[in-house]
């Protein structure tokens, strides 16, 4: 409501500045309408003739509707003064002249210029840069009609955008279709999680901790037990999914909100605690606790998704986009890395390597520990690696005490039966 | 008749009324041009127009609201009572000009009827888009804040008319005569009726006081005055002034010549110049078809466009010899000086002081070839310093044709709107 307001009161201004002929004063404006349809941005553009010419006193006096000087001159200068940029990467336009009129006062070109959307312009920020006139007839003013969100209002009058000889561009934020939105967010949950070296190592320690449970079994009765595996395995990585789905949906509503380092700082002990139990007791992965952490970890995808859309339904399906990229991936890595431990399982060093895994996870956890909490980067990250090292030294030798215990037990025992 | 434009307006009013945008306007009661009446007598009268209402008979489009009968009866029973106080008595009882400014305006407050205050006054709190309200353009284009003079009882146009001769000094006042007799003329010029000395609007923002901040608005085709007062304190900008024609005319065997003075003050400014400092005070590259800073047409903000850094162009007056920057300096004052001196003088103080003008240019602008020509459509003539800004823009004659008439601004960089948006 509010833009249509301010688009009526702007027509009322325009109404005075172009429709009377008899009041109007010689310094018309110029006005941009700008739209989107589907995938592209209409500007539809009323150039003032005489403030034209003004602006470039060596072109011969401009004729209406001559196609040459359409073609020769007016073109190329729009083409020159109006450009479309994503991320400082110009857009290509298609300007078409849509003839002669009078606007009043005096005569007006009215042109089309249609720039056609990247994939990947949805919520992005459109740079649109127009100094035609202005830039040497320093009064003039070009007034920028449009019903898509601008950066910076405060150059808004009556619903329209001032443009000047100072003020070039304005930022349009572009409205993605749904479609357009599950699928860039899609793509951004799958790469977040991708590049999110805490989440994949807090993944890959509740798989194997699965495993590492339920070895004993899988090395009995390998396919009732292997069915089990993944079971499991499904049940644990949905119950992360259901945590971050909450947690996300919910901070996306603005119904829950937390510090950034506070999440930030959950994630990383929730991939030491992952880290120590895969170590230490593997068959402990509490299903509470793993819904825990994924309720922690969907507040920390919430960080990157602050450039959601302000309305309800295109948030709905950005969110819904980034969840199902984040799924997606996480049934991708359970994919490939369920069979390969499974046919690991039967392998001499399949302890060891968990152990090492398990080490090295646990150093980075602690590394993004300190960072997080303390705020710097390398200052502590020895400290913690001998730490651990220490640390997980110990663990070996009292597990291999315990096993050489147990050994000496079985023996005793066996000695005693014979 | 309904001009085709008005028609067209006020099918967008229309429209935007059913949409529920009363919003910001929603305080401004008249929204066409009028028919004149007796009030406008009145009004005309002062500017030594008494013929204007027999030609404007064919513009009917609100007589339900400004007809005789309407205003003479809300406001005669408030005009006999105050009609005895004048502000002479404001200037007598008043220790200071400012003082009978606000007692001068509190009783103009005082002959409007209820209705008329509610179009007049309005608050001060979240009045920036409002206060930013005003324009070069006639009313019929652009709707002003408060209420039309026009529409205005005797006793209060003629209270009205003694704010205004407290706020102006002589100069000023003449100026303020001109421009309005002006749009009489332009009128009886064939220009149509929306040129009406009767057309021009007050507004008082917030109340009157010495220790408040308020503001007077009083402008229309071609003027406006936004002046606002915080704690005692005046500042008159920004100030619009222009005239068509920019010569001298003459309406019922008066002569006007509004900013004749003025652009004459800013030509000799630039005549007095060498070829050399011409040539440097030149904005090559750049043209103007009208002022640079102008209207702010309910922003609520103040204007961004100033150049700055090595966008400033023009020579430096700091650079001029004595006689020249006292030209400068006498430009700057014909519209500065406008006011009362406790206004005027501070203003004029600090713009003039060895400092700012040392970081004061003059520039103009048009065609090379044909020198600071006023005559010339494009001229443009502009005084930049830290903070007074003036600029005087040659635009070809809308009504009159065939000659160029002046658009004027006078503004304060940091003091605009009282620095109070």
């Amino acid at each position: 409501m509010a833009i249509r307001c301010n688009v009526f009161r702007l027509l009322i201004v325009l109404a005075g500045l172009f429709a009377q002929p008899t009041f109007a004063h010689p310094a018309s404006t110029t006005s941009i309408v700008v739209s989107q349809q589907d995938d592209a941005l209409h500007f539809n553009v009323l150039l003032p003739i005489e403030q034209l010419q003004m602006a470039m006193p060596d072109w011969p006096v401009l004729v209406r509707n001559d196609e040459a000087q359409l073609n020769t001159l007016i073109i190329p200068y729009l083409h020159q003064h109006l450009t479309v940029s994503l991320a400082d990467i110009p857009i290509s336009i298609n300007i078409e002249p849509l003839g002669t009129e009078r606007c009043e006062y005096e005569d007006c070109l009215r042109l089309e210029a249609v720039a056609r959307l990247p994939a990947n312009a949805s919520l992005s920020a459109l740079t649109v840069a127009y100094d035609g006139i202005t830039h040497r007839v320093r009064n003039h003013r070009t007034l920028l009609i449009t019903d898509l969100p601008v950066e910076n209002t405060n150059r808004m009058v009556s619903g329209a955008y001032v443009l000047s000889w100072s003020h070039k561009t304005v930022s349009l934020l572009v409205t993605p279709t749904h479609f357009q939105l599950l699928t860039r967010f899609f793509q951004l949950g799958l790469h977040h999680i991708l590049e999110g070296l805490d989440h994949l190592a807090f993944l890959l320690c509740l798989i194997w901790s699965v495993i590492t449970a339920n070895l004993q079994t899988i090395k009995t009765n390998s396919h009732r037990s292997k069915h089990q595996v993944v079971t499991q395995s499904i049940v644990l990585i949905s119950l992360f999914t259901v945590g971050h789905t909450l947690s996300l949906a919910l901070s996306a509503l603005n119904m829950l909100a937390l510090p950034a380092w506070v999440t930030e700082v959950g994630v990383a002990a929730s991939v030491l605690i992952a880290a120590v139990t895969l170590a230490i007791r593997p068959q402990s992965q509490n299903r509470l606790i793993v819904l825990l952490f994924g309720l922690i970890h969907g507040m920390a995808f919430s960080e990157v998704l602050h450039a959601l859309p302000v309305d309800t339904s295109t948030r709905f399906f950005a969110v819904a986009g980034f969840n199902v990229g984040v799924e997606v991936f996480q049934i991708l890595l359970a994919a490939v890395t369920l069979p390969a431990l499974l046919a690991l399982t039967n392998w001499q060093y399949f302890n060891s390597c968990r152990m090492v895994f398990a080490g090295l996870v646990a150093v980075a956890a602690c590394i993004w520990l300190i960072e997080r909490l303390s705020g710097t980067s390398a200052a502590s990250w020895i400290v913690c690696v001998i730490m651990v090292l220490t640390g997980l030294i110990l663990l070996t030798k009292l597990r291999y005490r315990d096993h050489r215990t147990e050994t000496r037990t079985t023996r005793a025992s066996l000695k005693y039966k014979n | 008749m309904i001009k085709p434009i008005s028609l067209a307006t006020l099918l967008l009013a229309s429209l935007m009324a059913l949409q529920g945008c009363g919003g910001d306007s929603s305080d401004n009661t008249t929204t066409t041009p009028t028919t004149e009446t007796a009030t406008d007598d009145s009004a005309s009268a002062d500017t030594g127009d008494d013929t204007t209402d027999e030609s404007e008979t064919g513009d009917d489009t609100d007589d339900d609201t400004t007809g005789e009968d309407g205003t003479e009866d809300d406001t005669a029973d408030d005009s006999s009572d105050s009609s005895t106080v004048t502000a002479s008595s404001c200037d007598e009882d008043s220790t200071s000009q400012i003082d009978a400014l606000i007692c001068a305006t509190e009783m103009f407050i005082d002959t409007l009827s209820e209705s008329e205050q509610a179009s007049v006054l309005y608050d001060w709190d979240n009045s920036n888009t409002e206060r930013t309200i005003w324009s070069n353009l006639p009313t019929g284009n652009v709707q002003r804040n408060g209420m039309r003079i026009g529409e205005l009882s005797d006793a209060a146009y003629s209270a009205l008319i003694d704010v205004a001769q407290i706020l102006l000094n002589d100069e000023g006042y003449e100026d303020f005569q001109g421009v309005l007799a002006a749009d009489d003329y332009l009128q009886e010029q064939g220009g149509g009726s929306t040129y009406s000395s009767a057309n021009y609007y007050i507004a008082i923002f917030g109340t009157p006081a010495r220790d408040e901040s308020w503001m007077i608005q009083l402008g229309g085709h071609h003027l406006a005055y936004n002046v606002t007062f915080v704690d005692g304190v005046g500042y008159p900008v920004p100030n619009h002034l222009a005239t068509e024609p920019k010569a001298a005319f003459e309406l019922n065997s008066t002569t006007y010549a509004p900013i004749v003075e003025e652009g004459d003050a800013m030509v000799a400014m630039f005549d007095a110049l060498s070829s050399a400092e011409l040539s440097e005070a030149y904005l090559s590259g750049e043209s103007y078809s009208d002022v640079l800073v102008g209207p702010d047409n309910g922003s609520g903000n103040y204007p961004t466009d100033y150049p700055t850094g090595d966008d400033r162009g023009g020579i430096l007056v700091s650079s001029l010899t004595e006689a020249q920057q006292a030209l400068v300096i006498a430009a700057m004052a014909q519209w500065v000086d406008d006011y009362q001196a406790e206004i005027s003088d501070p203003l004029m103080a600090d713009y003039t002081t060895d400092e700012a003008l040392a970081d004061t240019y003059i520039a103009w602008a048009g065609s090379q070839s044909a020198g600071v020509d006023v005559d010339t459509n494009g001229t443009y003539l502009r005084i930049d310093g830290p903070r007074v800004w003036i600029e005087l823009a040659c635009q070809g004659g809308v009504v009159i044709r065939g000659e160029t008439h002046y658009h004027t601004i006078y503004r304060d960089k940091e003091m605009d709107y009282g620095n109070t948006l």
